[in-house]
């Protein structure tokens, strides 16, 4: 286990080293809001939350699963020397989320600049924001390791993901519209404790099977 | 005549589905149904699939524990047979839903979380027969297959229970304030067909899943021959 400090640090070095694929997702964010501007310039709040989540998952897909899909078997076997497979799947998640954070922060700022501020209250969405986006992550790093050892990772993908995510979405849409009218803290409470409730239970699940996922 | 195994419970379903076809059209209905009038004969050949369906995905996510825990290929083989069974009966649950539904509501598909929920339930699934079809390797496709089963059942039981919760209104009976069959059977006469044709059609899609895993078994003796040979 502490080795899982230094591998993440080498995990974010190795994204930093990829300028190109960070700022490609960024852009990709870019573009997607700003095409949501131009066809639907007045946008209201309960369309702002739902329209909000779509672009977080399908721009951010790619760059939280690529790490996976762009692994060749030579590179799961040299991990297996080093790492366990449970280490190896803490410090993915951790990187993932970091990046999820980076990505998830960036489009609250970019939707809230072009779309005009329309969110009331800002700390609840933030914080409904980063735990829903803590679960995206955590299931797409799962369930694109599972993906990258199909024969057809690329199309499978999006296949295997985004059923996955529809629970934590729903509940994060919801909790975020909330946020979006500005009802107060107290009653985005029960939407936040499913929330991280779920995001313990994947989090199981996927430091369980990992290793079975793993096995060459 | 060959020997047919496990004959009880093929008897035992033959004999509830029966009884639930015949005695389920002939029973008198409560009189003050409103709306659902006859339609309401659909508790027993709708809402069955949906506890079957659950009990039988739930067998499959058991065998496939069992599986990754003592490698066992039959157990897998069962696991996989038992999920394509539970996938069949969710869509034959959707597809008499939606029967009733286009006779009821006017459309086979309204904006209703327990109809959604089981259209994104059954897309996870879809996702389980993918991973049996684009992996050739026959070890590695029992591992995946059986790691994605296992991650995505407790996913899909979280879904079918957060996702009318979380709705406002449904107009399903039976979820939230809408109409509930239990309030128009006072005579407690539905009771006598509907619990039979719950167990009834878990067995008859139990008995498919076992014909499925034995010919399964059967292809994979034949190659193992082939192979030896």
């Amino acid at each position: 286990m502490s080795s899982i400090p230094n591998t993440v640090k080498f995990f974010i070095q190795s994204e930093w080293k990829n300028k190109f694929a960070l700022s490609s997702v960024f852009i990709h964010i870019f573009i997607a809001v700003l095409i949501t501007y131009l066809s639907l310039p007045g946008i209201d709040k309960p369309i702002f939350s739902s329209l909000f989540w779509l672009i977080v998952i399908f721009t951010t897909i790619q760059g939280i699963s690529k790490s996976f899909l762009n692994m060749h078997k030579g590179h799961f076997l040299y991990w297996h020397q080093l790492l366990s497979p449970v280490e190896f799947l803490v410090s993915k998640l951790i990187t993932n989320f970091v990046l999820m954070l980076m990505f998830t922060l960036f489009s609250i700022f970019i939707f809230l600049i072009i779309h005009g501020f329309i969110v009331d209250d800002v700390f609840s969405f933030l914080l409904i924001a980063i735990i829903t986006g803590a679960g995206i992550s955590s299931v797409f790093t799962i369930s694109s390791s599972i993906a990258a050892k199909t024969d057809h990772p690329g199309m499978l993908l999006p296949v295997l993901t985004f059923p996955l995510i529809v629970p934590l979405l729903l509940i994060g849409v919801k909790a975020s519209k909330k946020a979006t009218d500005g009802l107060g803290f107290m009653t985005l409470l029960p939407e936040t404790l499913i929330l991280l409730g779920m995001n313990i239970l994947i989090l199981f699940l996927g430091i369980l099977l990992v290793k079975f996922i793993w096995k060459e | 005549m060959a020997k047919i195994p496990y004959k009880w419970y093929k008897l035992l379903a033959v004999l509830l589905l029966g009884y639930t076809l015949i005695y389920g059209l002939l029973i008198p209905l409560p009189t003050d149904v409103g709306i659902l009038d006859e339609t309401i004969r659909n508790l027993f050949y709708h809402v069955p699939m949906w506890f079957g369906m659950m009990l039988i995905l739930m067998a499959a996510w058991i065998y496939s524990i069992l599986y990754l825990q003592n490698q066992n290929p039959n157990h897998e083989i069962i696991a996989r047979s038992l999920t394509y069974s539970g996938i069949l009966m969710g869509l034959c649950g959707l597809f008499t839903g939606m029967f009733w539904g286009y006779n009821t509501w006017g459309s086979p598909w309204t904006n209703d979380p327990k109809l959604n929920g089981v259209a994104v339930g059954m897309t996870m699934y879809a996702g389980y027969w993918l991973i049996q079809k684009s992996v050739n390797e026959g070890e590695k496709k029992a591992r995946l297959a059986s790691v994605y089963n296992i991650f995505i059942f407790p996913l899909f039981i979280a879904l079918i229970f957060v996702m009318p919760k979380l709705a406002k209104f449904s107009i399903h009976p039976g979820s939230g304030e809408s109409v509930n069959f239990k309030t128009y059977n006072k005579t407690n006469n539905m009771e006598m067909v509907f619990y039979p044709a719950i167990i009834g059609w878990t067995l008859f899609f139990v008995w498919i899943a076992e014909i499925t895993a034995r010919y399964e078994l059967i292809k994979q003796r034949k190659e193992n021959e082939k192979l030896f040979a």
